[in-house]
C-alpha cells in the first residue's frame, strides 16, 4: 500500500513513465466488507425466525343442547383427565367407583397413561380412535397445563376429546379416592 | 476479496429484507410451547391477551381497522367523553386493557396510565361488544388468544366462554414451537 514509484534512471526512462501511468483499478474493500459483516451480524442477531404457532381450537356450540342430542360415550371407551393446581393431573376411567390416580405432565406421566388406554380400547373395540378423552380443568389449574394436555392429544393422536367444566361431581370422585388413600397412609 | 464482499452484501440484503422488528408489546406474556404446526397469519388478527395476573387485553391489527373500531365505540357509547386527539392515539395503540369508560384517560396518557385489564363483567359485557365491533370493522378477522402459561385457566376459560357466547367457536391459541417427540 505504501509504495513509491521510484523513477529508474537511464535510457529506460521513457518506458517507466508509461508504466506508472497505468492506474490500478483495485479499490480497497476492507472497510466496506467490515461494515457489511457488522450489519449482517446485527441483522442476524435481531432477526427472529420463529413466528408464533397457532393451535386451533374448535369448541362445540354453546346453545342449549337437549339431553337426547348429547353424544353418549361408552364407559369402556372413556378416559377422564382432571387438571388441578401444581401441575398435577388426575385421571380415571368411568364414573362408578373409578380408580383415581395422579401423575404429572412428563413424558412418562400422562402420555403413557393415554397410550396405555388407547391400547386397551383397541383391544376391546378394535379401534383405538374410539377412545374419548374428557378434559376437565379446575379453576386453579394453569393455562399452560391446558395447552400441555391439548398437546398430548396431538402427540398421542387422540381423535376425540372434549373440554368440560369441572363440576362438583368430579371433585367428589377425586376427593373420595384421594382422600381415602391419604387416610390409609 | 470481491467474492467475499459479494457474499457479505447478499446476506446483508437478505437479512435486511426478512427482518421485521418486533413491535412494542403492551404487556409481557410468556406463551407456553406446543407441537402445533400451523403458522399464525400476519394480518387480520384480533388478539386477546391474558397476562400472568389475569388481566385481559384486547388488540386488533391494522390502523385503518382500529380507526373504524374507535368510531364504532364512540358511536355506541356517546356517554364516554373522547377528545379529538384520542382517535390518533387509539390508532397507534396495539392493545389496550382498561374498561371502556377509562379509555379516554388511557388515550390521553398511553405510556403511564395503569391498565388493569378489560372488564369481563357479564352485565356490561364489554369484551363481547368489542368482539362484535372488531368483527364488524374487519369481517375477515381471526380470533387468537395469547395467554401466559402461568395464568390461571379460570381467566382463559372466562374469555373462551365470552367467545362462545358470541358464537365464536373457532379460535387459535398462540403457542411457541416445541419439537414433536418421536413415538
Amino acid at each position: 500500500m505504501a509504495e513509491m514509484n521510484v523513477p529508474e534512471s537511464g535510457g529506460k526512462k521513457k518506458h517507466a513513465k508509461k508504466r506508472s501511468k497505468k492506474m490500478s483499478t483495485r479499490v480497497d474493500l476492507t472497510a466496506m466488507v467490515d461494515l457489511g459483516f457488522l450489519l449482517i451480524t446485527f441483522f442476524m442477531l435481531t432477526t427472529t425466525f420463529n413466528k408464533p404457532q397457532a393451535m386451533e381450537v374448535n369448541m362445540p356450540e354453546k346453545d342449549d343442547v337437549k339431553d337426547e342430542d348429547r353424544t353418549k360415550i361408552k364407559e369402556s371407551e372413556a378416559l377422564s383427565i382432571v387438571l388441578v393446581e401444581n401441575d398435577v393431573v388426575y385421571f380415571y376411567v368411568g364414573l362408578e367407583n373409578p380408580m383415581v390416580d395422579s401423575t404429572n405432565f412428563s413424558k412418562e406421566g400422562i402420555r403413557k397413561i393415554i397410550l396405555g388406554r388407547q391400547q386397551e380400547v383397541e383391544k376391546a373395540s378394535g379401534n383405538k380412535d374410539n377412545l374419548t378423552v374428557l378434559i376437565k380443568a379446575k379453576n386453579k389449574a394453569k393455562y399452560k397445563n391446558m395447552v400441555d394436555i391439548l398437546d398430548e392429544m396431538a402427540i398421542t393422536g387422540v381423535k376425540r376429546y372434549a373440554i368440560l367444566d369441572f363440576v362438583k361431581a368430579d371433585s367428589m370422585i377425586i376427593y373420595n379416592t384421594v382422600g381415602k388413600a391419604a387416610g390409609q397412609k | 476479496m470481491t467474492a467475499m464482499c459479494d457474499v457479505a452484501f447478499l446476506l446483508l440484503t437478505f437479512f435486511m429484507l426478512t427482518t421485521k422488528f418486533k413491535p412494542d408489546e403492551a404487556i409481557k406474556v410468556e406463551i407456553p410451547a406446543s407441537v402445533a404446526e400451523t403458522k399464525l397469519p400476519d394480518k387480520d388478527i384480533l388478539m386477546l391477551q391474558v397476562d400472568k395476573e389475569g388481566r385481559v387485553f384486547y388488540g386488533i391489527d391494522n390502523q385503518g381497522v382500529r380507526q373504524t373500531l374507535f368510531n364504532k365505540i364512540k358511536e355506541r357509547h356517546p356517554e364516554i367523553a373522547f377528545q379529538p386527539q384520542n382517535e390518533r392515539a387509539f390508532m397507534l395503540m396495539d392493545a389496550f386493557g382498561v374498561p371502556l369508560e377509562e379509555l379516554p384517560n388511557l388515550l390521553n396518557d398511553p405510556k403511564n396510565y395503569p391498565q388493569k385489564g378489560l372488564s369481563l363483567d357479564t352485565t356490561k359485557n364489554e369484551l363481547g361488544e368489542l368482539l362484535l365491533f372488531g368483527r364488524q370493522s374487519n369481517p375477515a378477522v381471526r380470533i387468537a388468544i395469547k395467554a401466559d402459561g402461568n395464568a390461571d385457566y379460570d381467566k382463559v376459560k372466562e374469555v373462551m366462554n365470552i367467545l362462545q357466547k358470541r358464537n365464536i367457536n373457532k379460535f387459535n391459541l398462540i403457542t411457541s414451537t416445541r419439537q414433536k417427540p418421536k413415538p
